[in-house]
């Protein structure tokens, strides 16, 4: 039982809350920006103080501000940066953003949703909708935000081509840094679309995480067409090896080598009128060379796949503090620590020996 | 000064005792761990353990006829099923005056619930590995109008029909049936493990048997509620739940339905659970101020054949 200090650097994705997990209880947390200190911007934030008796999400700041005159000096500002600031962050713990309205969408192959009210969400949040009064079938799922149109718009890759546009509601689930879920990797992925080609292409409607050699088998309910997919009835599943992923934001693919899927009947989200059914997923099965990616460049490796473990089940949970995204400076709504440049960060966190009050 | 002499003029010189005995403590009933298959990883081994399944060989109906020419040999192929284990723990600091001054021996009560702890990590732990493992099918034959439905006898038929046909095989042997007043027998079963709230609803459903109605109960597990169909359902107040999640954005009641050797339990060697209490000349050696007590164990679970186990999602009819 000792004070422990801790510290790092880490360079931002523009734009991007920044997740730094730490293990341990942090009294204290400072974060200076490296690359702003030297040739500071005005009014971007330089350093950043939060203890743990403030609330999630605020922090003070420093901007420096030039003010005009025979030397141009600057003048440091400190201020409570209200929003997107520092908040503590236990994966383990299901949380739920605000409730937003959903006003319309516009159906499509991918989706764009409007709001009533500035939704403020980011690229590659995950959101849930719910209560689609016309598109009932859409309800309950998980998206990623694959684009954000405006502050009342964003896009994700549900199909929504077989749906009527409806209002509704969405909430966030999981933001860029940390996804809310299960704690543990891989695990089973909702199907936005799957390709009738050579070879087979899968999108998920949130990023998958999985890798080259990887084994899944699917579960697609008949509403869904793309039967060929299921493990038949002879008891025996049907599994397929991963032989390409990409899981960037909006592309969010897995690619099967072995697969054609030119003649499969073809796979699309069921109309309202199948209401209620179950979800097309995808369920990781492990490694193996049941069905080797012979051919496939680069090759996962020379003997079969048995030193791929990707798919090693493995608890991903994690704590720490979430270091928030706005434009950069102590602004009232638009404030937030990381901004749109990309920057390095120095930090301290502290761990006290005893707290008076204990927190 | 003259009158009586009542408790306002002379009190007790202490006014309360503590009854040495301690108020029972909420102990949810753990269920997530009871179906698991228990491995054990060697120390000095790596930290990920793989298990090894062959696949089925095509069968042969095809004569062999009179020829010397042989038919094609069969590859044979195998998956191979990976978990990593992690270490977990937590801990108390008891400082000395603590222990000196509370009435009641503190350091048992914190042995107590320190292991209380530990088992409902490994449950936690279960769970949350199931809920992202498990194939999910969702519940559409109630009739509450939501995506998953309440649940129906139909989709119970549904999941054992999946888990069957997958050759899934049964956790449970039947009951026969006995010459006893309101009983009757019970299918062979798999569990069905989840949350409390979904008591009612279980009994809401026609052909519903609570445990009561078992024409034998020599074998029951405590958390057991009754049995629908091919499903004995044992509930917690610490089953999974997805919350907001449905269609009409209700809570979503997670249903993990476990045939035999579905899921690991997978621990380390000489290392699956450990109690380390360090006394004050340890923990403290200068002044002795404080002892620490606490549990560390490696633990992974992992379902080995996603084919037969299901998540048998569904919403409440009954509403709370």
């Amino acid at each position: 039982m000792s004070t422990q200090i801790t510290s790092g650097s880490f360079t931002n994705v523009a734009s991007t809350p920044y997740f730094l997990p730490l293990q341990q209880h942090v009294s204290y947390f400072k974060l200076t920006n490296a690359s702003k200190l030297a040739s500071y911007t005005s009014a971007r934030i330089t350093n950043v103080e939060w203890w743990d008796y403030m609330a999630n999400g605020i922090a003070f700041v420093d901007a420096p501000t030039t003010v005009t005159g025979p030397l141009n000096a600057s003048a440091v500002i400190r201020t409570q940066l209200a929003q997107n600031g520092i908040s503590l962050y236990d994966s383990s713990r299901y949380t739920q953003g605000p409730t937003i309205a959903i006003a319309s969408f516009v159906p499509g192959t991918t989706t764009v949703f409007t709001t009533g009210a500035p939704h403020g969400l980011q690229v590659g949040d995950n959101v849930r909708i719910v209560s689609l009064a016309t598109a009932p079938q859409m309800g309950g799922i998980v998206m990623t935000v694959t684009a954000v149109g405006s502050t009342t718009t964003f896009t994700t890759l549900f199909d929504s081509s077989n749906a009527l546009t409806s209002t509704g509601s969405v909430y966030k689930v999981g933001n860029v840094a940390v996804q809310n879920s299960s704690l543990y990797y891989p695990q089973n992925r909702a199907i936005a679309s799957v390709s009738l080609a050579n070879p087979m292409v899968v999108k998920t409607l949130v990023q998958q995480n999985y890798a080259i050699g990887d084994v899944v088998r699917f579960m697609i309910p008949t509403q869904y067409g793309m039967q060929q997919l299921n493990s038949t009835n002879n008891g025996l599943p049907l599994q397929f090896t991963i032989s390409a992923v990409n899981n960037a934001v909006g592309t969010q693919s897995v690619t099967f080598a072995n697969t054609d899927s030119s003649a499969f009947t073809a796979f699309a989200w069921a109309a309202a009128a199948s209401y209620p059914y179950g979800l097309p997923v995808m369920i990781p099965q492990g490694e193996g060379n049941l069905n080797n990616l012979i051919g496939v460049v680069p090759a996962p490796l020379p003997y079969g796949n048995q030193n791929v473990l990707s798919f090693a089940r493995q608890n991903t949970a994690s704590r720490g503090l979430l270091i928030g995204a706005g434009d950069g400076t102590a602004a009232a709504s638009t404030g937030g620590i990381i901004g749109s440049t990309t920057d390095t960060w120095y930090w301290e966190a502290h761990t006290s020996l005893q707290q008076f009050p204990q927190v | 000064m003259s009158g009586p002499t009542t408790t306002s003029i002379l009190p007790p010189a202490v006014q309360q005792q503590l009854s040495m005995k301690l108020l029972a403590r909420p102990m949810p009933d753990l269920i997530h761990t009871t179906m698991g298959y228990p491995i054990t990883m060697d120390q000095q081994a790596g930290d990920i353990l793989r298990r090894r399944r062959y696949q089925n060989l095509l069968t042969a109906p095809i004569p062999l006829g009179n020829g010397i020419v042989d038919p094609p040999a069969q590859q044979l192929t195998a998956l191979d099923v990976d978990a990593r284990i992690d270490w977990y723990g937590t801990y108390i600091i008891l400082q000395e005056q603590v222990m000196l001054i509370n009435e009641d021996p503190v350091l048992n009560s914190a042995v107590s619930t320190l292991g209380q702890s530990l088992r409902e990590t490994e449950d936690q732990l279960a769970r949350s590995m199931m809920e992202g493992a498990a194939p999910p099918i969702n519940c559409t034959s109630g009739t509450n109008g939501d995506n998953p439905s309440n649940i129906s006898p139909l989709d119970c038929s549904k999941a054992v029909r999946l888990l069957r046909t997958a050759n899934a095989q049964f956790i449970m042997d039947l009951i026969e049936g006995e010459d006893k007043f309101g009983t009757a027998p019970v299918r062979t079963c798999f569990f069905g493990l989840t949350h409390t709230n979904l008591s009612a609803d279980l009994d809401q459903m026609v052909g519903f048997q609570n445990v009561a109605q078992y024409s034998n109960t020599a074998n029951l597990l405590q958390s057991e509620w009754g049995v629908m169909r091919n499903i004995r359902f044992l509930l917690s107040s610490v089953g999974s739940i997805t919350p907001n999640a449905s269609a009409n954005g209700n809570d979503v009641y997670n249903i993990f339905i476990p045939g035999q050797e579905s899921y690991d339990m997978v621990d380390l060697d000489g290392y699956s659970a450990q109690f380390i209490y360090a006394p004050p000349e340890i923990a403290s050696p200068r002044l002795r101020l404080y002892q620490t007590a606490g549990w560390k164990m490696a633990q992974v679970f992992n379902v080995t054949n996603t084919s037969w186990i299901v998540n048998l999602r569904c919403t409440l009819g009954v509403a709370i």
